[in-house]
């Protein structure tokens, strides 16, 4: 047997090796996703009817202010993304300082990660409907004025969606920073004390920027979350009112879907103009990062 | 040789005939093949009491049994949903793959109709007796169109109007028995003697929408008539020039303005425990949610109000809100269609109506089922809501699109709260039917 011929048999058993996987690939991912881009280009209403009508569900998306607005929503939730990193910072500085009951706090915190979205949902929704305990307290403590309708306007429906988003993700962002911190050797920061630093020069100077990936996958994974798994919180506090006011891109491919006369056809075209926002998003936030981090380097 | 050869076909010959004969006799024997339906049942075949029971306790579940009983052969498998707008999704997704139920309860009218292309048409099934005793085939029928396909049998008819607290009332120095208020203005002036005694006067539930669809929009289609709600959802006219849409607007508004309704009508989510507990004078309620109402009140505080009438001119003349709201439906791609028709047919039955209303509390959408009948001749509510449903106003959600009725749904608490006026809302309204053409 030539070499040519070995080298040509082992490409055939090795592509054969990976066949499953591409095929699975394609029948899982692939599949799915361009079926989603055709069918964004038809009025399908999630039955027989499917006529092909080109641009024009994004057309239309597009000179609706809803749509506008919607995703002007998606970027103010946005604001919960260094908000729950900055806690989960600190969270997981106090961990790894071993701070008194850092045992049972480390259980603690990362408790709302394992409640139901749904339910934290509807927790915060009781805890801030007009008569629910925030409220109430308010009210025995002499703070009448400041009891509002938290939910019946905007800027405070926002307020209490995104403390709900910081809330579960403390302990997810607490473990995964205090992984990063974990993997710094200690003698590091031992070092750094006998140079004379204090602890903000430690953790700004030291700590961040050998945490940076850590952080930076974070950031990226917690952007992409923000557009894309906030439905349950939005569906269980707000249902997206006042009016749009609180409704997400990704809680408005559901709206338009799951309608009693579902237009589908605009559904995917939403979904589709979602995963483009979320593929640029995520590709600019790596090309600041590896930016970032080439300059700690 | 050849005789050994003759011997052994006659021998298969035999074989092949004996088993053909056994298989033909054995079908014969066998007679008709068992046939099961599937049927997704709603809220108007079971109601949350029965639902903390056994399937097995359920009244719909009686019914199954007997139906079981006089058509040996046919089973059917109960399938309990909470009608929304996912399961109709989820019905979507399996009717398009043919495996949804042989029947399903659906919503009515504008609800139904995007469903035609997976339902059956009942029209060559229905039986005459059927056609004649039962009421509201116009629900069900494709577009409101007389002689269109009948997409349905209706099932339950549903009536709301305003319920009240009559200790509440009565303590604000008036008697709704003997004097309610007839229109508008009285009502509002009777709300507002109420709230001089402490009491929130009208209490809504905004958080679903629920503040105007459900009942209170009868304002509308009291002033503007059902033509006009035909003619603006199909861009023909406009809700800006509507005077009766414009009109509920208003009138809601101003009442939350002046402090008649509860602080948080835009986003409340309890309302009906409010009004039980005595917390709200008045509010929306059906014969659906009235049970309740009147359980936790005591039946001598508990009252229905008629809408007390809103326009001068009106074109709609009835006082309460209602009708066949739910329909059970048969999926076109059943194989049982004669069988599912024969199920549906025996759902709508008088004697089924009367053992269902025994566990759900609409009203059977039947004409020949009395009071009497249903043990409630001695009942003050139902008797006086029976007198009022020979002439009702049919539910205005399923009387438009369901994306026109979303917005409003949408929209409604902020008009409610001032944060947008009627007529820029009506001129929404018209903007969405235009981005829809």
């Amino acid at each position: 047997m030539t070499r040519l011929k070995r080298t040509r048999k082992e490409l055939l058993i090795s592509l054969l090796g990976i066949a499953p996987v591409i095929l699975l690939t394609l029948a899982f991912k692939a599949y799915p996703l361009g079926s989603v881009i055709y069918k964004s280009m038809t009025n399908w209403d999630g039955l027989f009817r499917q006529d092909f009508i080109g641009l024009r569900n994004y057309l239309r998306l597009f000179r609706t202010e809803y749509f506008w607005k919607t995703l002007i929503n998606c970027f103010i939730i946005l604001v919960n993304v260094p908000i729950q990193i900055f806690v989960g910072l600190v969270v997981s500085m106090l961990l790894y300082e071993k701070t008194l009951g850092w045992r049972f706090f480390r259980s603690l915190y990362y408790l709302p990660q394992i409640v139901s979205s749904v339910i934290v949902g509807y927790l915060f929704a009781i805890f801030f409907s007009y008569s629910g305990p925030v409220n109430q307290l308010l009210r025995s403590i002499g703070l009448e004025s400041f009891a509002i309708e938290w939910l019946g306007t905007r800027t405070t429906a926002f307020g209490v969606v995104i403390t709900a988003l910081v809330w579960i993700n403390i302990g997810w962002q607490g473990v995964l920073i205090l992984g990063g911190l974990s993997s710094i050797d200690p003698s590091v920061f031992d070092a750094a004390r006998i140079d004379g630093t204090n602890f903000f020069q430690r953790t700004f100077f030291v700590m961040l920027p050998m945490i940076g990936r850590v952080i930076e996958y974070s950031f990226v994974y917690s952007v992409a979350w923000t557009f894309t798994g906030v439905f349950p919180f939005i569906y269980s506090i707000t249902n997206g009112g006042p009016g749009y006011d609180t409704t997400t891109l990704g809680f408005l491919v559901y709206q338009k879907a799951f309608r009693e006369d579902s237009a589908l056809g605009e559904a995917c075209a939403l979904a589709v103009l979602l995963l483009i926002i979320v593929s640029v998003l995520t590709w600019i936030q790596r090309k600041i990062s590896a930016r970032v981090n080439e300059w700690s380097d | 040789m050849r005789t050994k050869k003759r011997l052994f076909f006659t021998v298969i010959m035999l074989i092949i005939v004996s088993v053909l004969l056994i298989g033909k006799g054995a079908q014969e024997t066998e007679g008709p093949k068992p046939v099961k339906l599937t049927f997704w049942a709603g809220s108007a075949y079971y109601n949350s009491e029965e639902a903390k029971r056994p399937q097995s306790e359920w009244a719909i579940t009686k019914i199954v049994q007997q139906f079981e009983a006089e058509n040996p052969g046919i089973t059917v498998e109960v399938i309990p949903i909470e009608l929304s707008s996912e399961t109709i999704a989820k019905f979507k997704a399996a009717a398009i793959a043919k495996n949804g139920p042989d029947v399903i309860e659906l919503w009515t009218g504008s609800y139904i109709f995007p469903l035609k292309d997976v339902l059956l048409p009942l029209n060559d099934y229905i039986p005459a007796d059927d056609l004649a005793k039962i009421s509201g085939w116009d629900a069900v029928t494709y577009n409101f169109e007389p002689g269109g396909e009948i997409l349905g049998y209706p099932c339950g008819n549903n009536y709301a109007g305003l319920v009240y607290n009559k200790a509440l009332v009565k303590a604000a120095g008036m008697d709704w028995d003997k004097n309610p208020p007839r229109t508008t203005d009285e009502f509002k002036a009777a709300l507002r003697r109420i709230k001089a005694t402490g009491v929130v006067p009208f209490g809504f539930d905004g958080s679903k929408g629920r503040i105007l669809h459900y009942a209170t929009i009868y304002w509308w289609v009291e002033e503007s008539g059902y033509e006009r709600l035909v003619t603006n959802a199909d861009g023909r006219t406009k809700y800006e020039d509507d005077r009766g849409f414009l009109n509920l607007l208003s009138f809601m508004k101003s009442l939350f303005e002046e402090g008649l309704t509860n602080a948080d009508a835009a986003t409340s989510v309890d309302y009906e425990a409010k009004f039980s507990s005595g917390q709200y004078a008045v509010t929306v309620g059906g014969v659906n949610n009235a049970m309740a109402f009147e359980a936790a009140l005591g039946p001598e505080n508990f009252g229905f109000l008629p809408f007390p009438q809103m326009s001068a001119q009106p074109k709609v003349t009835a006082s309460i809100i209602g009708g066949a709201g739910n329909c059970v439906s048969i999926g076109n791609y059943t194989k049982h269609p004669e069988e599912a028709v024969k199920f549906v047919s025996y759902l709508a039955s008088k004697r089924a109506f009367i053992e269902l209303t025994k566990s759900v509390t609409t009203f059977p959408a039947r004409t020949d089922v009395t009071l009497e009948d249903l043990g409630w001749s001695n009942d003050p509510f139902r008797m006086k809501i029976y007198d009022l449903s020979q002439n009702f106003a049919f539910w205005v959600d399923n009387s438009i699109p369901a994306y026109q009725y979303d917005e409003m749904k949408r929209f409604f608490p902020i008009v409610l709260t001032g944060k947008m006026t009627p007529v820029e809302f009506a001129r929404q309204m018209d903007k969405l039917v235009k981005d829809k053409e």
